[in-house]
This record gives C-alpha cells, structure tokens and sequence, in this order.
C-alpha cells in the first residue's frame, strides 16, 4: 500500500505540470503517453521550484499544498492558452509501445530495487533522506514543516550540508505523504525522474535519430551503471542531472528550431536543477554563458533578449535559497566560487584532472564523455557540418573546465573531495554525452538523411 | 581491458566499418555499438544491485545498514528510542564519543527527534548505568550496555 500510495502522491504533481506545460505554450509539443510523462516530469521540476520558498514562508511541502499549487498553475495555463492562438504547424512527438517498452525494462527494474533496497547510502542519510523525514515529519497539513530547530544549530547531528537548496527533500517530503513515512517507497520519486528524463530524450532526438539507434541510445542512458547506483543512493545527484540534462537538450532544440515553447522549459528545468544542489550553479552558469555567446554569434538580438529574460528568472528562483541561508548564517564548509584558493591549489590541477578522467573512464561511465567527444570530432571532420558537433565539444569541455575551476578553489581537503565526490559531480557531463551519443554517431557515421 | 576501452574499440570498429557499409545499414550498426557498453558494463553492476535489494527485504529499520561496521551500533536502542520518546521531543547523549557514522544513522533513524548537547527530558546513556552517568531516571530502559533515560 506504500507503493501504492507513493505513486498517487506522485501523479498529484501531474496537474502542475499540466499548468507549466500550457503557461509554457508547450503542450502540443508532444502527443499521448510522452506529453503525459513530460508534464509529470515537468510537475516535479515545478515542485522543485516552487516548494522550497514556500517552506521559508511557513508552508509545509504536503498533498494539499501540492494539489492547491497545481490548480492554481493549471488555472492560470489553461487562461493563457485560450488566449494563445493556435498553430497550424503543430506535428507532437508520439511514443509507440516499443519506445515504452525499452524505457519501461530497466526502470521498473529500478524502481523494484528502489522500494526493496535500504537508504544506505551515507549521504542519502545524513543529508537529503534525513532532511527529507524533518520536513515530513514536522509541521501540519499546510504550515510549519521548517523546524529552524532542525535545519539550525542546536542539534548535534543536523542534517550536513544543511546550506544545500530544499528541492529534493521537499519532493521526497511531499511523496512521503502518500507513503505514510515510509522513504524507500517515496524514493520511487527517483525512478520517476528517470522515466521523464527519458522522455525528454525522445522528444528531442525522435525527430532527428532513426528509431534503431534511439531506442539503443535510452537503453544505454538508463542501464548506464552509474544513473542506477545515484538512482538507487536516494541522493541529489541524479535529480540534479536529469533536470540539468533536460534543459542543455531542449536549449539545443530552441536554438536549432526555435520550438515554441522549449525556452520557458529550459528556465524551468535549469531551476529545478539548481533547487536540487548547488553543483547546479556551475552548470547552470557554464549553459547560461553559452547560450549567450550562441546568440551574439548568431547577431540575433531577439534571440537574446528572450534568452536573457529566460536566464533571469531562472537564476532569481536561487534567491529565497540564498536569502534564507544568509539569514541563519549557514556556511559552506568544503567548496565555493571566490574563496581564493585558486593559487593555493594551482599545483594540484594535472592531479585533479587525471583523477576525474579516471571516473570519466571508469567502470561507473564506461567512457561516455571521451567517446562523445571523439564521436564529435569524426562528425565535424566528416560533414563539415560544424554547429553540433562543435556545440557539443565546447559545452563538455566548458562543464569539465567549471568542475576543474570548483574543486582548485575548494577549501576543503582536495584529495579527500575529489576522491569523495568526483564520480558523482561529473555525472551531468556523463548523462549529457550518453544522451546525445545516438545523435553523434548518426552524424559521425552517416547514418540516416542528412539534416 | 576495461570497459570503457573495450567500448571505444568497438566504436573505433563501428566507425571504420561505417566507410564501408551501405548508409541503409548503418542504423543497424550504430544500434549495435550503443549495447556493446551495456553488454560489458551493465550485468555485473544489476547482480550487485539485486543482491543488496535482496539483502534489504526483511531487514530490520534499525539495523546497521552495510557497507557500515560501527562499533557502538545499537539497533535495540534505536528502537526503544522510537517507542518511548514522543517525535518533538530532544535527546541529550552522556558518555556519547561516538563514531561520526553511527551519529549520523541514529540522527537520521530516530528523526524528528533532536540530538542536543544541552541536557534534555531524554537522555541516550553509552557504556555505563543512569547512575554511574549521575542521572536520577525516573524511567530507564536498558538496551545491551546502553541506557534510554527518561528524567
């Protein structure tokens, strides 16, 4: 009955997402099955967002909440989208039941191993999962769930890292309603996450990838060794990279088609990902300068006002964050932008950079960011046709450079950070090189029609 | 050979074979060199992933979860903790040197319960009696060498 109740707790982010995906103006983007597990995807981006500055304002991240949160968007998209003219152009993307089927085998596997596997993993324990049972626990049906006991100091075991943003445990709290307290069952969330990231990924590449290697390429992203451990760890990671992934996939189809509707997702989706961890602000930053960069390259000062306004609102989403830390002077102890041990640490960086290809290539990865990049070069070698492929290098080698950056100014101990955390920090770098695999080797190996 | 080389082998062979096969195969090949990572990688990682959900079915809530062997681990106490201390309540620790791990797993357990440092209404004794640790109890549960005082 957890389960069962888990799942319903789940679909009452649907409505939300519904309302994103019409306030968007993207909801003939997809067809059927795919637009309704995009816009659950897209309701739990909403959540991330949206429940966090709720909690420092004394709500409490419950159903009712969640569902009022919902009827609240769904009214205001369903207002905005009549007065939306149509358009005559509209093709959704569909998912037929071989689609499903490859999606549906490795993650119902997940979520089977999820609900039977124990949280043990030390930080889905001491931080995310411990927070997440705080927020469940305390408060009523509508107010008071940020127990400042809790999250502050007077405890002698609070959760760590308790300068980390509120989405995830938000989420997890919320879905905890519907498991009766149970965290394994409501950490069928992560499974879910999964299940819309892979449908961002037919979305984006159905279009422009025959359907052999799609379904080989969402096989090899949810079987990926690594997206299942951080799936089954219960941590922020994998919410972090499949919101992040998602946004750097839809941008990609904004620029290339300028899909109405993509760019109000991609705003969303990034701030999902930096409600989720604060890794996200480096990606997040590394997606925002390029993107901008594209749009000078291509003299399209329409482009970029848009783009800006997006960029904007999706990076003022961290200030309630960052105003609530600020207030009750919680310090990050271990990394940051600007702490000025950048010429401290400069000698460690050929170390730094030799242990994270050591993840990138390891067993966790198989080599999916090396074997993009290779795949990206034979592409442009081949087609001479420069903007993917080129796009593709840049925004891997500017994620690896950022992660580089962020560990030489570390304050803590590097050898232990790195080591500690390196495999999972490299994860959104990862999952964008195995999503977009299937694209590159059909460019690279001429697969298909020329676009 | 590790698998991400064995994996750019097989893309390094897709790739040289691609000058050669008819475009209408080519599909056909990439779909194939996507499952060769999956082939190597994947069954080894889903036989661990199985095995600890297999581990993890009847297990007890309170019990040390693995990879973790601390020391002072005490499943016991943890759930009288839950049984008698009531969710708002504050624990206090006395003769607490405890492993970091353990801390947090007892936090993360016994939670809303807060663990204060300041003395509380409940206090977790390690090692030694309420008396020995100068409490006057007026209820006391013993679990193995460890105490859950209620004051």
């Amino acid at each position: 009955m957890h389960v069962v109740g888990a799942l319903l707790a789940l679909l009452a982010f649907a409505p939300l997402g519904v309302g994103a995906l019409l306030l968007a103006g993207a909801w003939r983007l997809a067809a059927g099955v795919l637009r309704a597990g995009i816009a659950l995807f897209v309701g739990l981006a909403a959540g991330a967002v949206a429940l966090p500055p709720l909690l420092y304002l004394g709500l409490s991240p419950t159903l009712p909440v969640v569902l009022l949160l919902g009827a609240l968007v769904l009214g205001a998209g369903v207002l905005v989208a009549r007065r939306r003219p149509p358009r005559s152009d509209d093709r959704p993307v569909r998912i037929g039941p071989l689609g499903l089927l490859v999606i549906a085998g490795p993650v119902v596997l997940l979520a089977v191993d999820r609900v039977q596997t124990r949280i043990s993993n030390y930080d889905a324990f001491s931080i995310w999962m411990l927070k997440a049972r705080l927020l469940y626990r305390d408060g009523g049906w509508f107010l008071g769930a940020l127990d400042h006991r809790a999250f502050a100091v007077q405890s002698i075991a609070p959760p760590v890292h308790r300068e980390y943003p509120l989405g995830v445990p938000s989420l997890v709290a919320a879905v905890m309603h519907g498991s009766r307290g149970n965290v394994p069952d409501a950490a069928l969330l992560y499974p879910v996450l999964l299940t819309g990231f892979a449908f961002v990924i037919w979305l984006v590449l159905e279009p422009r990838v025959p359907r052999l290697p799609l379904l080989a390429g969402l096989s090899l992203v949810l079987w990926l060794p690594v997206t299942r451990e951080l799936g089954l760890a219960a941590t922020g990671d994998l919410p972090l990279g499949v919101f992040f992934v998602a946004a750097a996939l839809l941008l990609g189809i904004w620029f290339v088609e300028e899909t109405p509707g993509t760019l109000p997702l991609v705003a969303l989706l990034g701030a999902a990902a930096l409600a989720c961890k604060r890794d996200a602000i480096a990606d997040c930053g590394v997606l925002a300068v390029l993107a901008l960069v594209e749009t000078a390259r291509l003299r399209r000062p329409d482009l970029a006002r848009r783009l800006a306004v997006a960029l904007v609102l999706m990076f003022l989403t961290i200030v309630p964050w960052r105003v609530w830390v600020s207030v009750h002077h919680i310090r990050n102890q271990d990394v940051g932008i600007g702490n000025g041990h950048l010429s401290s640490n400069v000698h460690h960086l050929g170390w730094i950079v030799s242990r994270l290809w050591d993840f990138l290539v390891g067993r966790g990865y198989v080599g999916v960011a090396p074997l993009a990049a290779g795949l990206a070069a034979l592409a442009l070698v081949r087609t001479r046709q420069w903007r993917l492929p080129v796009s593709v290098l840049v925004f891997g080698a500017a994620l690896f450079a950022a992660l580089i950056l962020v560990y030489l100014d570390a304050t803590a101990a590097l050898p232990y950070l790195v080591h500690y955390s390196g495999e999972r920090t490299v994860f959104p770098l990862c999952l964008f090189s195995a999503s977009i695999l299937p694209l590159l080797l059909v460019r690279a190996l001429r697969a298909g029609s020329d676009p | 050979m590790s698998t991400a080389a064995a994996t750019a082998v097989a893309f390094a062979v897709a790739a040289a074979l691609s000058f050669f096969v008819p475009r209408r195969l080519r599909s056909l090949l990439i779909a194939g060199v996507l499952v060769v990572p999956i082939a190597l990688a994947t069954p080894r990682f889903i036989r661990v992933e199985r095995h600890n959900a297999a581990a993890g079915q009847g297990a007890s809530l309170y019990s040390t979860p693995r990879p973790f062997r601390w020391h002072k681990a005490n499943p016991d106490l943890l759930a009288g903790i839950v049984e008698h201390v009531p969710a708002r309540d504050s624990v206090s620790i006395a003769n607490g040197d405890l492993e970091t791990g353990w801390l947090r797993w007892l936090a993360y357990v016994i939670a809303p319960r807060q663990l204060v440092e300041v003395p509380a209404h409940w206090t977790i004794v390690f090692d030694e009696t309420p008396a020995q640790a100068g409490l006057h109890p007026a209820h006391a549960w013993a679990y193995d060498k460890d105490w859950l005082v209620e004051r």
